[in-house]
């Protein structure tokens, strides 16, 4: 499944959830936007995270291949 | 000298007043007549603060005649940064309507650094709105204009501290890196800009644009220089949590100007896509530059950073809608069109997304250093695909167009902050109509020390860094 996000859908979470006012015209091009962006999150989640992960984890990662312990 | 005093780098003007050849109000002088002189052309400076850094200049110069003085690494050289840095009580107006005001009650890490090492505080510079466009328009403060065409646009969102540089009105300048923010205005000015590593340095006392994000970098004429005030403020902060509790290393004595056997990688994919011809011209010739050096320079494919654009993206907005979320409801008209449109679609991102965004971070990191630093020391790219466009040409027509500007301008930088690597700026060329071009050194965590050795030994070679511009 997987539908656009529209307009009005944008309009309404603005309104209802955030007590936030957008024009029809905005709400159009955030749409598309929010669409673009969360199906790339999706799909990229869908191939590689698993349930141990976490965000800390990259900090972690950071350090441990930082160039002075670089084997 | 047969330079005059605003023309030395910050290395060798140090050096000058350490050894009691020049005074540091003598040097400091030389930046305020500079600094006035260029001000109207390039719009720079936000508060250009000239008594208080005379006043500091006699206390720096007094500390020098005492016998036995101990100096520190940047005693009595003027430095001005982007306004964004905290000082307990005074303005700090992040480059917006909505702070023009606003006293911050602490002081930034940096900056209690880089007193403490004997630095003199020239100035606060201008900056694009609350460090949120990459072009440096500025509809508050007016426009940042780029020193080598008034026409063209400075790179942001440190605007000012790559124009001051460039120009020769300051010796140094830290600026902030977000997706691009010190590399693209030090491309676009003809100076050198570092964006550390996440973690290497305090972002204690400074304005958010993405605390996931945010890096803290100096933007100067040499990369020597760089490397001396990356020294300063690297380091351990009790302050930020984020912050990396390793030893900095001496990055200076670590310039040796060798490269044999250092293997650079040039990315086959993205990074060289749609360059202009003379773009195209300085890469090639940087390359050469590498290989008579006695690097190996390398082709190879890198893991599809488009999507790592995308999901820096999606963290960006999503934190910078947290952090503007009383302004965005109260006083959405304070906001220029470019800011206003780069914040509201966070309001839209679910959580979940959000959080799968930063879980995905040390995916992608695995599989970039293994891809990549496993197989080369550094990664060689343009900063833009283009030089510095026109400031009417990179005005938008309106929300719908902000994207298409901001993703055209930092397709190249952006993908770094998503993992957290350190990447250097270096002037790299002039364009036909006689702007900038900078390539990019990019490495593993924390490996400035080697991106530094690298563009020292280029700027050994080039004398693109020396180039100043007419104003």
């Amino acid at each position: 499944m997987n539908e656009k996000v529209t307009a009005e859908l944008i309009r309404g979470q603005g309104a209802q959830l955030r007590r936030l006012a957008i024009e029809e015209s905005r709400a159009r091009e955030l749409a598309a936007d929010v669409e673009r962006m969360n199906n790339a999150v999706i799909d990229a989640a869908d191939e590689r995270l698993d349930f141990n992960d976490e965000p800390a984890r990259f900090a972690a990662l950071l350090a441990d291949t930082r160039e002075a312990g670089k084997k | 000298m047969s330079r005059a005093l605003h023309q030395l780098s910050l290395t060798e003007v140090a050096e000058a007043i350490r050894r009691k050849k020049v005074s540091s109000v003598e040097v400091t002088q030389a930046c305020i007549e500079q600094a006035q002189r260029v001000q109207p052309k390039i719009n720079c400076f936000i508060a250009l603060e000239a008594e208080q850094a005379l006043k500091a200049a006699r206390k720096a110069d007094q500390a020098v005649r005492k016998r036995g003085a101990k100096t520190g690494p940047l005693h009595g050289v003027p430095l001005a940064h982007k306004d964004m840095y905290y000082r307990a009580g005074k303005v700090s107006t992040c480059g917006s309507k909505i702070l023009r005001d606003y006293r911050p009650k602490v002081t930034a890490t940096v900056v209690e650094r880089l007193e403490a090492a004997g630095a003199i505080w020239l100035g606060n510079l201008n900056m694009s709105e609350f460090a949120a466009n990459p072009t440096g328009h500025n509809d508050h403060w007016g426009h940042c204009r780029n020193p080598w065409n008034p026409d063209h646009i400075t790179g942001g969102s440190s605007s000012g501290s790559g124009a001051v540089v460039a120009a020769r009105a300051c010796y140094g300048s830290l600026g902030s890196d977000t997706g691009g923010s010190v590399r693209l205005p030090a491309a676009a000015c003809g100076v050198v800009g570092l964006k550390s590593t996440h973690g290497l340095v305090s972002r204690y006392g400074l304005l958010l644009r993405s605390w996931s994000q945010d890096t803290v970098g100096p933007l100067t004429r040499t990369v020597r220089d760089c490397a001396r005030i990356t020294r300063v403020i690297a380091g351990a902060d009790p302050r930020d949590p984020s912050c990396a509790t390793f030893a900095v290393p001496d990055y200076e004595r670590g310039l040796t100007g060798k490269l044999k056997g250092l293997k650079i990688g040039l990315p086959a994919n993205h990074y060289y896509e749609g360059l202009t011809p003379d773009v195209a011209q300085a890469m090639k010739q940087s390359h050469a530059v590498f290989r008579s050096l006695g690097a190996r320079v390398i082709e190879l494919p890198v893991p599809d950073p488009a999507r790592m654009f995308l999901l820096s993206n999606i963290v960006s907005i999503s934190e910078a809608s947290v952090i503007h979320r009383k302004w965005m409801r109260e006083r959405p008209q304070d906001y220029s069109l470019y800011v206003r449109s780069r914040i509201e679609p966070g309001y839209h991102v679910p959580a979940t997304t959000y959080l799968e965004a930063l879980n995905l971070r040390a995916h992608y990191l695995a599989e970039f250093i293994s891809g990549v630093y496993d197989k080369v020391d550094l990664l060689h790219t343009p900063v833009m695909t283009m030089p510095a466009p026109t400031i009417a040409e990179t005005e938008p027509k309106g929300s719908g167009a902000v994207a298409e500007i901001v993703g055209r301008i930092t397709r190249n930088t952006r993908p770094t902050n998503y993992l957290g690597l350190p990447a250097l700026s270096v002037p790299a060329g002039l364009s036909g109509k006689g702007l900038p071009v900078a390539f990019q050194l990019m490495g593993r965590p924390f490996s400035e020390a080697l991106l530094f050795r690298a563009a020292d030994a280029y700027q050994r070679h080039t004398d693109w860094h020396t180039r100043i511009p007419h104003l």
